[in-house]
């Protein structure tokens, strides 16, 4: 017994001093210091050139993000020859198809690449109600929303910022958010990854 | 005549001249009296045709955005179904068409599909080379109208498929009358959205080599 008792004390110490929990609880409103830039004003458009892997098909070209207004947002995707491969709409977290080719037409297909997708717009990075927690050797931030859980982690290169956005919830979501320089928070590049259709995404910002 | 009169007038024709010019060449075909005899003189000419090469500016318009996105480059087709379209910018972007095998090299990222597994590139594949060679209206499925004007034979296609009417809904070609040569393609959809591509600098029968066709060119 006074063994078993030693090992877990000798266990507890070892915890202690190793692990990298949270050092600290932020404020809730410092996470929009955090958060990429993904503003689009309201009828305007951003493109992004951009490939996506979508089981093992693979399609590359524009993609266009236009914010209508009132939370909707419509993407359009046309190939470098000029072929429209889908018109999607998205509210909140639905996607509604308004043209799709072949298998771009199929509901549960524009269901999980609009999920991607929607990792470009400004409402996917809305942290009301959030627990934030940082640690500032890792420079991790974790934010807690019901079920799914957010990681974040801010790598200070000499020009090049990187967010590692996790959603761990059921589609195990990741979006990976690349800014330029140091002064904006305006992503540069974002990679999407989601399990469901083994659905990796690359958009690079051409224009606004 | 008073020169109060004159000189309006005169203003007023050489603005109608200017106008006349610019917009002449693809606006305002009518009907083709004989469809008969321009199938006969383009079918001659696509007999001629071993290879062909131009260079082209690409407009896709969308409602979406008021920006038309613009692209140039170079296309080479060589009988019988060898096509070549080369982006130069915005970006480097390549399609070779040789046979039934797509090869697509965009910007260093290297694709190949097989065409008769993939009913879309099968399609658009018969589009293109129909389109190019100019003998696209010989194809059952497509319903074809022939107009023109002083300087082009302008054909309009529509796909008879209802389901193929999803890729695209309109193909139009524009034949320049003199040198027989594709001046314009242009590709609408249902939705009205439609890509627009002008080809100048036409060189035929100039000896093409199949290397320029080959994945590894």
């Amino acid at each position: 017994m006074k063994k078993v008792v030693k090992l877990l004390l000798f266990c507890a110490l070892c915890a202690k001093f190793t692990s990298v929990s949270t050092i600290a609880t932020a404020q809730k409103n410092d996470i929009y210091n955090y958060l990429p830039d993904l503003r689009i004003d309201s009828g305007k458009a951003t493109l992004y050139r951009s490939s996506i892997k979508l089981l093992e098909n693979e399609f590359s070209g524009i993609l266009i993000v236009k914010n209508m207004g009132d939370l909707h947002f419509r993407c359009v995707f046309t190939t470098e020859t000029g072929i429209k491969l889908f018109d999607y709409q998205i509210y909140k977290n639905k996607t509604k198809v308004l043209y799709g080719l072949g298998p771009l037409k199929n509901g549960m297909v524009a269901k999980h690449l609009g999920e991607n997708i929607s990792m470009l717009l400004p409402f996917n990075l809305d942290f009301k109600n959030s627990v934030l927690q940082t640690n500032s050797v890792r420079h991790k931030i974790n934010v807690k929303i019901k079920k799914s859980r957010y990681e974040f982690q801010s790598t200070d290169g000499e020009n090049l910022i990187t967010f590692k956005l996790v959603k761990k919830n059921k589609t195990k979501l990741s979006a990976n958010y690349i800014l330029k320089n140091n002064e904006s928070s305006i992503p540069w590049k974002v990679n999407t990854r989601s399990h469901s259709f083994q659905i990796h995404g690359n958009f690079q910002r051409i224009k606004e | 005549m008073s020169k109060y009169v004159t000189r309006p007038f005169l203003i007023i024709l050489v603005f109608f001249q200017f106008y006349k010019n610019a917009f002449s060449q693809f606006d305002k075909t009518v009907a083709a009296g004989n469809p008969n005899e321009i199938k006969a003189i383009i079918k001659v000419n696509a007999l001629k045709s071993n290879d062909i090469s131009a260079e082209f500016t690409q407009t896709k318009v969308l409602d979406i955005i008021m920006e038309k996105l613009e692209s140039k480059g170079t296309f080479k087709f060589k009988k019988e179904n060898k096509i070549r379209w080369e982006y130069s910018s915005p970006f480097q972007y390549l399609v070779i068409i040789n046979g039934m095998k797509i090869y697509i090299n965009d910007e260093g990222k290297k694709k190949e599909f097989d065409v008769k597994n993939n009913k879309m590139f099968r399609e658009i594949n018969k589009i293109v080379v129909g389109s190019v060679q100019g003998n696209l209206f010989e194809n059952q499925d497509y319903k074809s109208r022939f107009f023109e004007n002083e300087q082009v034979y302008h054909i309009i296609m529509q796909p008879v498929n209802v389901k193929m009417q999803e890729y695209v809904n309109e193909v139009n070609l524009y034949i320049d009358k003199k040198d027989l040569t594709l001046k314009r393609l242009k590709m609408s959809e249902k939705s009205g959205d439609y890509t627009l591509v002008d080809f100048h600098g036409h060189r035929v029968n100039h000896g093409i080599p199949d290397k320029v066709f080959s994945p590894e060119e």
